[in-house]
C-alpha cells in the first residue's frame, strides 16, 4: 500500500512538474530571440522587384477595401511590376462597386475578379485568384493577404528582397494590430502579437523552420507556388500554415521579415475573438493531425520534424491539458500530501515568476512602439488574480501582511482553515481562471455585458482565455462539428502610422 | 501552368541599392540591439530572485 501511496505521489508531482514544461518551452523560445542576429538571411538579399500579383479575398468588405487598395498603390515599389487581383467573393455589399471605382482610378494594376457563386471560404476564393494569376506568366511572385491589412510602403520590396535567393519559397511580415484608439481587446491582442509574431517568429527562424505564415502577409515565389500544386488547401480551416508546412516539406525556405511591417484591425470583442480563435486553434489541430508524420521525425531538407519545433508546436496547442493536470494534480496532492503539494507548487510558481518577468520585459522591450500602447495589458496577460499569485511568490512576507491586515479590516481572524483554505484555492485557479475567463465570453452578449465581459478577462486573464478558446476547438474537433468559415468583421477603424 | 521567367526582379536603380543596404545596416543593428535587451531581461530576472531569496528565503 506504502509502495502504491509512492508511486501516485510521484506521478502527480511528475505531473505539476510537466505543467512547468510549456513555460520551460516559452523561455528557451524567448531566448532564441537573443540569438536572432546570427540567423539573418540578409546575406543572401538583395534589391529586387518581381513582378508581383498581390492576391486579396473579398466577401462583402467594403468598409476597408477601398482603402487597403489606396494604400497598396503607395507602396515603394515600381508600379509597372505591382497588380492587384480582388477576388469578389459573391459580395452582397458594395464591395464590386468600390473595387470598380479603383479599376477605373488605377488602370492596368487592380483587376476585379468576381465569383457568382461564393460562401465556400476563404481558401476557395483565393484558389480561383490563383487559377487566374497563373493562368498567364506575368507573375514571378504573389503576395497573399487579408482586405483589412494595410501595408506600410517600404513593407512589400523588404519582403521581396528574400526571394532573390532562390532557395526561399515564402516570406512573411510582421503584422501589428492597428485599431486607435481600439480598447482592452485590441491592446490584449496587441501585445500578443508582440510575443506570438515579432518574437515567436523570430525563434522559429533562429530554429531554422516558420510554423505558419500570417495570412493576411504571405509573399510566395512562383516557383512555390507552382510546387506545392497551385493552389491553396481548402481542406482545413488553417490554409495558410499548410501552406507553410508544404513550403518547408519541400525544401524551400520559409523567411519571417520582421522589419516589413503591415497592420490589421483585430477583433474589439470576446465573442468576435472567439470566432476568430476558435478558426485558428481547429486549424491547427487539424494540421496537427494532417502532419502526423512530419512530429519529432528529424528530415534531411527541412526542420519540421526536429525536437525542439514539434516541443514549440505540441506545448502551445497542450497548454489548457498541462494546465488541467497540473491543478488537478496539486489538489489531489492537497488531500494526500499537504506539505508535496506545497514543494511541488513553488516549483511551478518559481518557473512561473521567472517565465512572467523574462518574458513580459523582453516582449516589451522587443518592440517599445507597441509596448508603450500596451504594456498595462501585457503586464496582467495572466489575469489579476495569478498576477496576485505571482507578486505573493516574488514577495511572501509583504503578502502575508497584507493578507493579514485586510482579513482585520474584515474583522476575520486569520485561522489555520483560512490559510490552508486559500492555497487550495490557488491550485484550483491554476485551470479555474480558464473557466472565469470563459465567463466573459457567455457574460459579453448579456445584460451588463459590456462591463462584466471585459472585468472576467481581467479577473480570469487573457492567457487562460486563449486557453478556452483552445480547450473549445478540442471538443468542437472530438464532435467533428462542421468546419464553417466564420468571417472576423471588419470596420476600417485602423489609424496607421504613415 | 506556365513557368516563371529565367530573370526575374527587373532593373534596380542606384538610388534603390542604396536604400537596401541602409535598411538592411538598420536591420542588423536592431537585432544585435535585440541581444543586449534579452541579457538586460536575464539580469532582470536575476535581480528579482536574488532579492527573492535574501530577504525571504
Amino acid at each position: 500500500m506504502t509502495d502504491f501511496l509512492l508511486a501516485i505521489k510521484s506521478l502527480l508531482v511528475a505531473f505539476v512538474i510537466l505543467g512547468a514544461l510549456p513555460l520551460l518551452v516559452a523561455n528557451y523560445q524567448f531566448l532564441l530571440v537573443g540569438l536572432h542576429f546570427r540567423r539573418l538571411h540578409y546575406a543572401k538579399c538583395r534589391a529586387y522587384f518581381p513582378r508581383t500579383a498581390i492576391l486579396i479575398p473579398a466577401w462583402n468588405e467594403a468598409a476597408v477595401i477601398g482603402t487597403s487598395i489606396d494604400r497598396l498603390m503607395l507602396l515603394d515599389y515600381p508600379r509597372e511590376r505591382l497588380r492587384i487581383y480582388v477576388v469578389d467573393d459573391a459580395s452582397t455589399d458594395d464591395t464590386p462597386q468600390v473595387v470598380l471605382a479603383r479599376v477605373a482610378q488605377y488602370p492596368g494594376n487592380v483587376v476585379h475578379l468576381r465569383r457568382h457563386k461564393g460562401g465556400e471560404g476563404k481558401a476557395a476564393t483565393l484558389n480561383h485568384g490563383l487559377a487566374e494569376i497563373l493562368s498567364d506568366g506575368w507573375m514571378q511572385a504573389i503576395l497573399i493577404m487579408d482586405s483589412d491589412v494595410i501595408y506600410e510602403p517600404s513593407s512589400l520590396r523588404r519582403m521581396t528582397r528574400h526571394l532573390a535567393d532562390p532557395e526561399v519559397g515564402s516570406v512573411t511580415a510582421y503584422i501589428k494590430e492597428g485599431s486607435r484608439p481600439g480598447n482592452y481587446m485590441t491592446r490584449f491582442i496587441g501585445y500578443e502579437y508582440i510575443t506570438a509574431q515579432a518574437a515567436a517568429r523570430r525563434s522559429q527562424e533562429v530554429l531554422g523552420v516558420i510554423a505558419c505564415l500570417a495570412g493576411g502577409a504571405q509573399l510566395h515565389s512562383r516557383a512555390n507556388i507552382e510546387a506545392i500544386g497551385g493552389q491553396v488547401d481548402t481542406a482545413t480551416l488553417a490554409e495558410d500554415t499548410v501552406t507553410t508546412f508544404e513550403t518547408q516539406k519541400g525544401g524551400r525556405k520559409v523567411i519571417f521579415e520582421p522589419h516589413a511591417t503591415v497592420w490589421a484591425e483585430e477583433p474589439g470583442s470576446i465573442v468576435a475573438l472567439w470566432k476568430q480563435r476558435l478558426r485558428w486553434a481547429r486549424g491547427n489541430v487539424q494540421v496537427t493531425r494532417r502532419f502526423r508524420s512530419v512530429w519529432f521525425r528529424p528530415q534531411p531538407n527541412n526542420r519540421l520534424g526536429s525536437i525542439s519545433f514539434g516541443l514549440l508546436w505540441f506545448c502551445l496547442l497542450l497548454l489548457p491539458v498541462f494546465m488541467v493536470l497540473a491543478s488537478a494534480s496539486l489538489v489531489i496532492l492537497f488531500f494526500i500530501d499537504y506539505q508535496l503539494a506545497w514543494t511541488a507548487f513553488h516549483v511551478l510558481w518559481l518557473t512561473n515568476v521567472i517565465t512572467y518577468i523574462f518574458i513580459t520585459s523582453f516582449a516589451l522591450a522587443i518592440d517599445p512602439g507597441v509596448g508603450r500602447h500596451t504594456w498595462k495589458e501585457a503586464l496582467i496577460f495572466p489575469g489579476v488574480i495569478n498576477v496576485i499569485i505571482l507578486l505573493a511568490a516574488i514577495l511572501p512576507g509583504p503578502a502575508a501582511w497584507v493578507g493579514h491586515e485586510l482579513a482585520d479590516a474584515a474583522g476575520v481572524g486569520v485561522t489555520y482553515g483560512w490559510v490552508r483554505g486559500i492555497e487550495l484555492f490557488t491550485y484550483i485557479w491554476l485551470s479555474a481562471c480558464m473557466g472565469v475567463a470563459f465567463l466573459g465570453k457567455v457574460a459579453e452578449s448579456r445584460k451588463l455585458g459590456r462591463f462584466l465581459g471585459p472585468l472576467f478577462v481581467y479577473i480570469g486573464g487573457y492567457g487562460p482565455l486563449l486557453c478556452a478558446i483552445t480547450t473549445a476547438a478540442y471538443i468542437k474537433e472530438l464532435r467533428h462539428a462542421e468546419a464553417i468559415w466564420d468571417k472576423t468583421e471588419k470596420t476600417g477603424k485602423m489609424v496607421v502610422p504613415t | 501552368m506556365s513557368g516563371p521567367e529565367p530573370a526575374a526582379g527587373g532593373p534596380v536603380t542606384a538610388e534603390q541599392v542604396q536604400v537596401f543596404e541602409d535598411e538592411v545596416r538598420d536591420a542588423v543593428r536592431y537585432e544585435r540591439g535585440l541581444a543586449i535587451k534579452c541579457v538586460a531581461c536575464l539580469l532582470l530576472v536575476a535581480v528579482v530572485l536574488a532579492f527573492r531569496v535574501y530577504f525571504f528565503g
